[in-house]
């Protein structure tokens, strides 16, 4: 019974917490959009790493990824004003940083790193995927990053931005859609034709390793 | 469903993205489906892979370059935040302000020209007139003849023609009108066989003489059904006929 009531005081405890700092968010929106600088600031460290991590999954380097998360926060700061009260940040951030890194990705050029699986196979992609000696050495160099990395370079744009948001950033399938402005179904058909192509990517890789 | 169509579902079964109905039905298939169960199993592994693609440890200073960029054009001008977005009813809105008065009359004022409108395009609504029509039955016989509101020698009892007809001719005399066709409900002497439509004459019995009859007929509101009566009549009521239509009763 006193446990139950910790958990519960514990629980209260998290809600207070969570309401407390969405106050403060707000309250530093606010500030901002008055132009105090100091409270952008504040507003960019509590999201660096979000915008960061996003960018980095979906153009796939650190380069790229701190171009696109300064440009999100440029965007961040020109638009703060349009933000409404009581949307969700977060959302709104995640849509702002999925456009900033398409428009990253055709800036780069063509279709950006999307190399189609078909591409891939027949280029001979997989021909210089590690051997099994190579593996363990790159699993100790943790080069399968560089292996899912190549499994999503095989994926469209779009299908990759679903993707990260709904497998990697853990978001929910309406919070995908409402992102993205795509309906449900669409949202749920990219999702299916990705999981399949990166479950493939892989077959194809475990293959080669069992036989090398 | 079959395996393939199970298998189709499974990307999304995985990581439950199918609604309750549908990931249901693929629990149950993969109960006893040790193929597809194998490839539900793999879709979880490869899924299980994927999440390990996690950003590298991204230092300090690698954030502290972000912000201070970010902050450096800002103060350079090189970005201006934007006004906040006025929708059109705040940017026009206050010129054209309306208080509640001028609201409630532009109601009125839309609701009278709907109802115009209505009135227009169907004349009949409003009107307290009950059409003749639903007084009498299909061929035109009163259902209630005391509820017509017309007098009785206004209404035309006799029975619609299905077929167009043409002109009329000039209206004969009563006798020669008995005649024709019988279509109006009446009560008539008649002689047997006085008329070809009339029915058979009563069947002298006996080789007695034949007798007058009284022949009532009555048509009903269904032109097919016509009620003949025939009745023994006094022998001197001689040939003449009794027309009575029913408005004269």
């Amino acid at each position: 019974m006193s446990g139950e009531v910790a958990e519960i005081a514990l629980m209260t405890d998290d809600l207070d917490l969570i309401e407390e700092r969405a106050e403060s968010l707000a309250i530093l929106i606010d500030r901002a959009r008055a132009g105090d600088r100091p409270a952008f600031d504040q507003i960019m460290i509590r999201h660096q790493r979000l915008v960061v991590s996003t960018a980095w999954r979906i153009l796939g380097n650190k380069e790229d990824a701190r171009d696109a998360a300064q440009e999100c926060f440029l965007r961040v700061y020109k638009y703060l004003k349009n933000f409404k009260r009581g949307e969700d940040f977060s959302a709104w951030l995640y849509r702002i940083t999925v456009n900033v890194c398409r428009d990253h990705a055709r800036k780069r050029g063509g279709a950006g790193r999307f190399v189609s699986f078909e591409r891939e196979r027949e280029e001979g992609g997989f021909a210089s995927l590690p051997s099994r000696e190579n593996i363990e050495e790159e699993a100790i160099l943790s080069q399968e990053k560089n292996i899912i990395e190549r499994a999503l370079a095989t994926l469209t744009k779009r299908e990759r931005a679903v993707i990260v948001l709904r497998d990697l950033e853990g978001l929910s399938t309406e919070e995908v859609s409402e992102i993205l402005g795509s309906s449900q179904g669409t949202v749920r058909s990219q999702i299916s034709s990705a999981r399949a192509k990166i479950k493939r990517f892989r077959d194809d890789f475990l293959k080669r390793k069992n036989r090398g | 469903m079959n395996c393939r169509r199970i298998q189709s579902l499974i990307p999304l079964y995985v990581e439950g993205d199918l609604k309750a109905g549908k990931a249901r039905q693929v629990r149950s298939h993969l109960e006893e489906c040790s193929g597809c169960a194998r490839v539900s199993s793999e879709y979880q592994d490869s899924q299980q892979w994927l999440r390990s693609y996690t950003p590298p440890d991204f230092e300090s200073d690698f954030f502290d370059g972000l912000r201070s960029g970010v902050l450096r054009e800002i103060e350079a001008g090189e970005i201006e935040a934007s006004r906040p977005r006025r929708s059109w009813f705040h940017t026009f809105g206050p010129r054209f302000a309306l208080n509640s008065t001028s609201l409630a009359l532009a109601s009125l004022v839309v609701f009278a020209a709907l109802v115009g409108l209505a009135l227009y395009a169907y004349p009949s609504m409003g009107s307290d007139e009950v059409p003749p029509s639903y007084l009498r039955g299909d061929a035109g016989a009163p259902l209630v003849p005391g509820l017509d509101a017309r007098a009785p020698s206004e209404i035309d009892w006799r029975l619609p023609d299905p077929k167009p007809r043409p002109p009329r001719p000039a209206p004969k005399s009563e006798a020669a009108r008995d005649s024709g066709p019988a279509r109006e409900g009446r009560i008539a002497l008649a002689t047997p066989g006085e008329s070809p439509s009339a029915p058979p004459s009563p069947v002298a019995v006996g080789g007695e003489p034949l007798r007058k009859v009284l022949r009532i007929e009555l048509q009903t509101g269904d032109p097919n059904i016509r009620i003949i009566w025939f009745a023994p009549s006094e022998p001197n009521a001689e040939d003449s006929k009794l027309i009575i239509n029913a408005e004269t009763e």
